[in-house]
């Protein structure tokens, strides 16, 4: 076991690495009333396509991630979340194109809902009968999602930026894709990616470590499967398609535009380029920026204006989203404005009150146990930890954001999604 | 638990404050509250107006990168309704003074108080382009309500449950009446809110109570004011309730029920209500959850929440159009077991348990303790954390059921899909 401080932050970490390879984070926060944990593999809705320890290659239906997740909460001995309904815990989890993650928040009875985390994602129990049940549970959850404009145009984004990569799909499949899932198949997701080599575990709030350890050590298998190998396929600069359009419920424009940027490099640090990538962003379209400003002023763009930064296995890119009704023109302006930085620079000012506000927004994630576990979970995923961003300003300089708008200025590069009003024509 | 702290910094004017230490966050609202009326867009529009600019930072530009330099910190516009008032404000987070070495409270109070006393003006009033530009993006708000289809239905059947009490009413006002807004009369409403209308402060966070009452008398000049906010006189239901089936063009039907409980807040019976309706669709072991979702696969949501001020209880769930009867139906026979007294023991065992976790919960987020005590205050409701967990604790199985037993249907919205979609 070993303790890390960030003083700077005011911040500890423990960390432990079981010998079955799972590794185990706890981040004191003795002050707070609950206690967040969440158990986390790394395997999401893009890993449809990998080969087993005994070389068979999978080829999996759209959604398998998102169906595993809802039917790990199913044991022998009765469902999991009726074993929290017990104790008082409010129990969860999400499937993302990264990652699946199980969690559950308490003020009570730690150890034993800890107990019954570990266990049930670690034991599969899968029946025809049980599957077939939640076939009816998943359809209306994706028919929610087809309604909802935002999602629609989350997911249209993505298909539109990649040609062939996984991602490009919908998390949860449709109701065709996820019609074929079977127990037999479900088992054998879970054998590929289930392992507690690709595993995390982190714990935030009031502990005792040792004992988290403990019944991590009990309920974890001891024998472990190598973690599959998975295919993204081939990666194209370009995007494949420059504009998707969809017609909903909607009274006035819904955009997503995203900029496809290069996937991260063998051995480049992962929250390094996060960071880079953030900072460009606010300075880009934050709220104190000067495309922001204006477009809000004109009526173009409203209060509800986001610009975030996401890197996916094999991907990463920029996302911009928010209410519009003239989307062409935020899309023109993205744009224009890159090719201005690239220009004219970014000034020492400009760059150090961004990364003044950047920091003063991070420190306040910290305050977070859910955030903070599923960021300390995603580190972990690729051997960091939550700290080093946070620790990495003064290692950013302005070069290094102008060349990631160097990348990102090509057109080429660029999607437009929109949801337009039914009545459009 | 924390220990709260609530003062009158003038007739009218209430100070709440949290003195916490374990945050790296701080949290500051400063709101005015109004009755709920159908003018409701003046007070509405007001904080988006203001935030666009000030005497000392005219514009959003200079706004938005001072509160950079105040690391990120965060003002914005506040509109909450809760029982028959409408608060109308600005709410901050930003990081705790603890972590900063300039006085970074005192510099967001300032500027607070700025937003609300020194607004942008010219000619003496609010700048009419700001106005107009606001004017369009609240109107393009309502219009969007009817996107979220998962809130709109409850938004809808409270419209029609409610028809004739304020509580129905939307809380960003009504489109022709927002229409009617110019720089003139929004001036002078905001002069007649600031002199009238009773106004809520609250912080969270390390600096002490006392310090922040010294703030804010020294940055705002408050008027003395004499109203009150509105009562919540809540009419009895329907003789026969309402059923009401609208369409939209969407692929999922959505089904919201409305009933009235009879009891609200400040009734000895409410944590008894909280645990009939926790016991109902609360949580994962609620019987809604495990009857209408796990057992019979009709949705992926059905649950229920009770409404403090107004004592109503609402089911919301998605369901496809052909299963909206037999949902109906699971959940009104759901009701009825539970008002027969088919409730047990370990039933409410693992509802308490489920609510105490939540309200312990509740003392770890800055944001969640702000929204819980202002909502109260605004309605003159002083609402205590610790001894509403203890009367859930004390709450018996007869009470509960007693409690049910007053329950009373009053509207059925279904939201039908469309079929062309």
């Amino acid at each position: 076991m070993t303790c890390d401080f960030f003083y700077k932050i005011g911040e500890q970490m423990y960390s432990h690495v079981l010998s079955n390879g799972l590794k185990m984070y706890y981040i004191p926060k003795t002050n707070f009333s609950k206690t967040f944990a969440m158990l986390a593999t790394n395997f999401g809705s893009a890993d449809q396509k990998f080969q087993m320890q005994n070389g068979e290659i999978l080829n999996t239906p759209a959604g398998v991630a998102h169906f595993l997740e809802h039917k790990m909460f199913e044991d022998e001995d009765g469902n999991a979340l009726q074993k929290f309904a017990k104790t008082g815990a409010s129990p969860n989890a999400f499937t993302s194109r990264n990652m699946t993650a199980y969690y559950f928040s308490c003020t009570d009875n730690l150890y034993e809902n800890l107990d019954i985390l570990t266990k049930f994602v670690c034991t599969p129990y899968f029946t025809d009968e049980n599957v077939k049940k939640e076939k009816g549970i998943i359809e209306q959850e994706i028919s929610m999602l087809d309604d909802d404009p935002f999602w629609n145009a989350y997911t249209n984004v993505y298909a539109g930026m990649y040609h062939n990569h996984p991602i490009r799909i919908s998390i949860a499949g449709s109701a065709e894709s996820i019609a074929p899932i079977d127990p037999e198949l479900l088992y054998k997701c879970h054998k590929a990616f289930y392992s507690p080599k690709n595993l995390v575990l982190t714990v935030c709030g009031n502990a005792d470590f040792n004992k988290i350890i403990e019944i991590a050590e009990k309920n974890t298998p001891k024998q472990t499967d190598k973690i599959a190998n998975r295919f993204y396929g081939e990666r194209q600069d370009n995007v494949y398609k420059n504009k998707i359009t969809v017609k909903m419920n909607v009274p006035q424009p819904f955009f997503m535009i995203g900029i496809k940027d290069i996937p991260l490099a063998k051995n480049e640090s992962q929250s390094k380029r996060q960071l880079i990538g953030e900072l460009c962003c606010e300075i880009l379209a934050g709220k104190s920026s000067e495309l922001y400003n204006n477009l809000y002023k004109d009526g173009t763009l409203n209060r509800r204006f986001d610009a975030g930064y996401t890197i996916h296995p094999d991907a990463a890119c920029v996302l911009f989203s928010g209410d519009s009704k003239n989307p062409q023109k935020v899309y023109q302006s993205i744009i224009d404005n890159i090719s201005e930085f690239i220009k004219n620079g970014i000034s020492n000012e400009e760059f150090n009150r961004v990364k003044h506000m950047h920091y003063g927004m991070m420190l306040r994630t910290l305050d977070q146990p859910d955030d903070l576990c599923r960021i300390q979970c995603e580190c972990a995923f690729a051997n960091e930890n939550f700290a080093t961003s946070s620790l990495q300003y003064d290692d950013i300089t302005i070069d290094d954001l102008l060349n990631m708008f160097k990348i990102w200025n090509n057109e080429n590069r660029f999607t437009l999604s929109e949801v337009i009003p039914l009545d459009n024509d | 638990m924390q220990t709260t702290f609530t003062s009158s910094l003038a007739n009218g004017i209430t100070l709440t404050c949290m003195q916490a230490k374990q945050f790296k966050t701080s949290v500051l609202s400063v709101t005015m509250t109004v009755p709920l009326r159908k003018n409701n867009g003046f007070a509405a529009i007001l904080p988006h107006v203001l935030l666009r600019g000030t005497q000392n930072h005219p514009n959003m530009l200079s706004l938005n990168r001072e509160l950079d330099m105040l690391y990120g910190a965060r003002i914005v516009p506040l509109i909450r309704k809760a029982g028959a008032n409408l608060a109308i404000g600005f709410i901050a987070d930003v990081i705790d003074e603890r972590f900063t070495p300039i006085d970074l409270t005192d510099k967001v109070i300032d500027l607070i108080c700025e937003l609300i006393q020194k607004p942008a003006l010219e000619n003496g009033f609010l700048l009419s382009e700001y106005v107009e530009s606001e004017k369009q993006n609240l109107i393009d708000r309502i219009a969007r309500l009817k996107s979220d289809t998962r809130s709109y239905v409850v938004r809808r059947m409270r419209e029609i449950m409610y028809e004739n009490e304020p509580f129905g009413l939307c809380e960003y006002g009504d489109i022709e009446q927002i229409k009617n807004i110019n720089a003139e009369n929004l001036t002078e409403y905001l002069k007649q809110l600031i002199d009238t209308s009773p106004m809520q402060i609250f912080y969270c966070g390390s600096v002490s109570p006392n310090q922040i009452s010294d703030k804010f008398k020294s940055a705002f000049s408050f008027k003395k004011c004499n109203t009150k906010p509105a009562e919540n006189i809540i009419l009895p239901p329907p003789s026969e309730p309402k059923y009401v089936t609208e369409t939209m063009p969407v692929s999922q039907g959505k089904l919201a029920i409305g009933l009235r409980t009879n009891i609200t807040a400040t009734d000895s019976n409410y944590p008894a209500l909280m645990l009939f309706s926790t016991i109902l669709g609360g949580y994962t072991g609620s019987r809604l959850f495990k009857h209408v979702r796990e057992k019979l696969s009709l949705c992926y949501y059905a649950s229920c929440g009770i409404d403090k001020f107004t004592g109503s209880m609402t089911i919301t769930s998605g369901i496809e159009n052909k299963n909206a009867e037999l949902a109906q139906k699971e959940i009104l026979s759901q009701i009825d077991d539970m008002k027969n007294g088919n409730i047990t023991e370990q039933e409410l065992i693992d509802a308490k348990k489920n609510i105490l976790d939540l309200l312990k919960s509740m003392n770890d987020s800055p944001l969640t303790l702000e929204s819980y005590f202002q909502s109260g205050i605004m309605n003159n409701i002083s609402l205590s954390l610790d001894k509403l967990s203890e009367q859930i604790q004390q709450s018996s199985l007869e009470n509960v059921i007693k409690v049910g037993q007053n329950i009373e249907l009053d509207t059925v919205y279904f939201m039908k899909g469309g079929e062309n979609i």
